[in-house]
């Protein structure tokens, strides 16, 4: 039986939120909507290149573009039908903007492309378990969309412990629940395979202590994963952040700059675990992710397994929902999501909720009052920062002192904000301030290329003048100085002939 | 009024003179790191809008006391800043008003109408330029610093300046460090 237990180690920082009460969301597949929008950045850092054209037909499970590098991940068509328009449209990726997307008119038919053949990770080889993981699109689903693969391609050194993030931490967001409740066996395969994958690491699942642990304790055992222990962690905000999971289940310490990896962990989301299990094993790309839909005015709160590019507004009409004049949408939770001013952006492999707050849900902050240094925000800081003295520092646009205190680690989670008295925007400053100095990092990695650059260029020029002086002195040569040079060279090359 | 006017320029041209004259005693070989370790804070456009040939040489006038550490166009206040951190002028913002910084542009040929002399491919500086003898000549946007030191050489004026796309993901495609870059940023806290 697979061990259940309680974390060891306490967490730092962090707001105990208020839970959400009601009953358990419905769980059912969000219908196929009439157009499908599928943003090429759909993984953090790399834009896909479309290898479909417009008027071409696609089926589900169909790769429609794919990113520059090796172990990025591919983009597939979620239903069938005809490729419109390949066009900017407006897409939530950190902010909303108009990115570049394939538009697809779907024909009700949703015929898919056969699966790939099953990659089995205890026989296949380890470029072919990667290579696998990026076709089929797997990237981190818990909002972070990095490609999978290349997440596990950076590991040097052996992975000892692989860690599953169910901790789920933001309140309205319960996509993982969902996938625990009705999906544990697809959960505990993917983790079986992984740990084949991994050679075996030390398997911790860190589970939120308010989630039912039977399910997925059958399941493992089931699948023959019973060595993995599933620790239950408070249900507090970012317990769920990487970092701070693994610290909780296992007391190590990310340093900074590095990634998990370095201290020997791989931490996935159960949604990741789950697409990379279905990708290996049953050669599915992933063309769907699950969406909890919550919020006011809707018939019954849903956890909606949804089609990549379904738009936000189809979702609230498959709830029963219609936005009235004046009422908030949130793609995500509510304090990390982005506010939607238009229902038509489409839901991507980061989107993990849709959620419409109540009247009294999300208050405006008041005004901005001076910091009082009273502290507050140290304590709630599960990342322990001194945004304080960040804000300070942001404010005089300092990027060394910035750096020294660690701005790179903020991970923009907002508990600093809402335990303010002052009521200071300090994550709205951090970000701000995160965009100048990448900027300046930008401008200096410019400053070193232009330099190369410029330095190849007179090294070219200089080999030109150098050859142009050569063969204007060849040129210039005395006939009788030139024919002496030519016999003197053919008699050289005779008595190398003669000798050989 | 007129003589402390006369009192504020002089004390400002002997403060600025004796900044620069405790640079100007430096050793050579201390001038010449002074002036590498100088250049590595420019922005290296080439552009020659400080009045020096480059940057390496606007860096060692810098360095041998003979610039002042404002004149660096693209760079702007930052870089006016790094320069009298580097020096250890302090204090000294208020002296040397850091110039405007233009809005970024790239080079752009009208391929129609170039007659592929080659001319403007040795004038830039970072070879952003691609073409060959009768073939027609084309900026690579990614490369162009927007220095337009290729528009004067051009004998038919077919080089324009347009506004530069964003430099902001931090791809410089390419160049060792720069996927580093992005997937950091990238990859982030999460
Ligand atoms: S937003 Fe950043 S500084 Fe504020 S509590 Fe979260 S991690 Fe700390
Ligand atoms: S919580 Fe607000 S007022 Fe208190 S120290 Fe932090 S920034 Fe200042
Ligand atoms: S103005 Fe700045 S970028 Fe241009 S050459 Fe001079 S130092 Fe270099
Ligand atoms: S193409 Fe013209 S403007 Fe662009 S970097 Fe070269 S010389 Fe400067
Ligand atoms: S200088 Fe002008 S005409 Fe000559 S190759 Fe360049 S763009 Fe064409």
């Amino acid at each position: 039986m697979a061990r259940i237990e309680t974390a060891r180690y306490a967490p730092r920082g962090g707001l105990a939120l208020a839970p959400v009460t009601g009953p358990p969301p419905a769980w059912r597949e969000a219908p196929v909507p009439p157009v499908l929008a599928l943003p090429l950045e759909q993984q953090a850092g790399a834009e896909a290149i479309p290898c479909v054209a417009v008027g071409d037909r696609v089926q589900r499970g169909q790769c429609i573009a794919r990113p520059p590098g090796a172990w990025d991940a591919a983009i597939h068509a979620s239903s069938s039908g005809e490729v419109v328009a390949i066009a900017p449209c407006p897409v939530a990726l950190h902010t909303v903007a108009p990115r570049p997307c394939i538009l697809i008119r779907t024909d009700g038919a949703d015929s898919a492309v056969a699966p790939l053949p099953p990659c089995d990770p205890a026989r296949e080889s380890r470029a072919a378990v990667l290579r696998r993981l990026a076709e089929a699109g797997v990237v981190g689903l818990g909002g972070a969309v990095f490609s999978t693969a290349a997440k596990l391609a950076r590991a040097d050194a052996p992975i000892t412990t692989l860690i599953v993030n169910a901790a789920e931490c933001e309140p309205h967001i319960r996509c993982d629940e969902a996938l625990l409740a009705h999906a544990p066996a697809h959960i505990a395969a993917g983790i079986q395979a992984l740990a084949v994958f991994l050679g075996q690491p030390e398997v911790l699942i860190g589970l939120k202590e308010t989630l039912d642990p039977r399910p997925l304790a059958a399941a493992l055992d089931a699948a023959g994963s019973s060595a993995a222990r599933i620790i239950r962690v408070p249900a507090r905000y970012t317990a769920g952040a990487e970092d701070v999971l693994i610290r909780l289940l296992t007391g190590r310490e990310v340093p900074r700059g590095a990634l998990p990896l370095d201290i020997g962990c791989v931490c996935l989301n159960v949604a990741t675990v789950v697409a990379a299990g279905r990708a290996l094993l049953a050669g599915e790309p992933l063309t769907t992710r699950v969406v909890s839909v919550s919020g006011r005015d809707l018939s019954g709160s849903a956890n909606l397994i949804t089609r990549l590019g379904t738009p936000v507004s189809a979702l609230l009409a498959a709830c029963g929902g219609a936005v009235a004049p004046g009422q908030r949408v949130i793609l995500g939770g509510p304090m990390m999501g982005v506010e939607l001013a238009n229902t038509e952006i489409p839901i991507t492999k980061a989107s993990q909720a849709v959620w419409m707050p109540g009247a009294g849900d999300l208050p405006a902050p008041g005004p901005e009052r001076a910091c009082i240094r009273c502290g507050a925000c140290v304590t709630a800081c599960p990342v322990n920062l001194l945004p304080q003295q960040l804000h300070w520092h942001a404010r005089a646009a300092d990027p060394e002192a910035l750096t020294a205190h660690g701005l790179e680690v903020c991970i923009e989670c907002g508990c600093c904000d809402v335990v303010c008295p002052s009521q200071i925007p300090l994550v709205a400053r951090f970000r701000a301030a995160k965009a100048a100095l990448a900027e300046v990092q930008v401008l200096d990695l410019r400053a070193r290329w232009l330099k190369d650059r410029f330095v190849a260029h007179g090294a070219r020029l200089d080999a030109r003048t150098a050859r142009a002086a050569e063969e204007t002195a060849l040129r210039r040569e005395d006939p009788r100085a030139r024919l002496a040079r030519l016999r003197a060279h053919r008699a050289r090359k005779d008595a190398d002939e003669g000798s050989a | 009024m007129a003589w402390v006017m006369l009192a504020v320029w002089a004390g400002l041209f002997a403060a600025l003179s004796g900044a620069l004259a405790a640079l100007a005693r430096h050793r050579p070989e201390e001038t010449a790191a002074l002036a590498a370790a100088l250049d590595a804070l420019l922005p290296q456009t080439q552009c020659g809008q400080c009045e020096h040939p480059g940057c390496h040489p606007y860096a060692a006038a810098l360095a041998s006391g003979s610039a002042a550490p404002n004149r660096c166009v693209p760079g702007g206040s930052r870089t006016r800043d790094r320069l009298l951190e580097r020096l250890g002028i302090d204090e000294a913002r208020e002296r040397f008003p850091a110039p405007p910084v233009p809005t970024p542009t790239v080079a752009r040929i009208d391929e129609m109408r170039c007659v592929a002399c080659t001319l403007c491919l040795d004038a830039c500086p970072v070879d952003a330029i691609v073409g060959a003898r009768s073939f027609a000549h084309t900026v690579i946007a990614a490369e162009c610093t927007g220095c337009a030191l290729c528009l004067p050489v051009c004998p038919v004026d077919c080089i324009v300046l347009t506004p530069a796309p964003p430099l902001s993901d931090g791809r410089i495609p390419g160049y060792p460090g720069a996927d580093d870059l992005a997937s950091v940023r990238a990859h982030g806290p999460h």
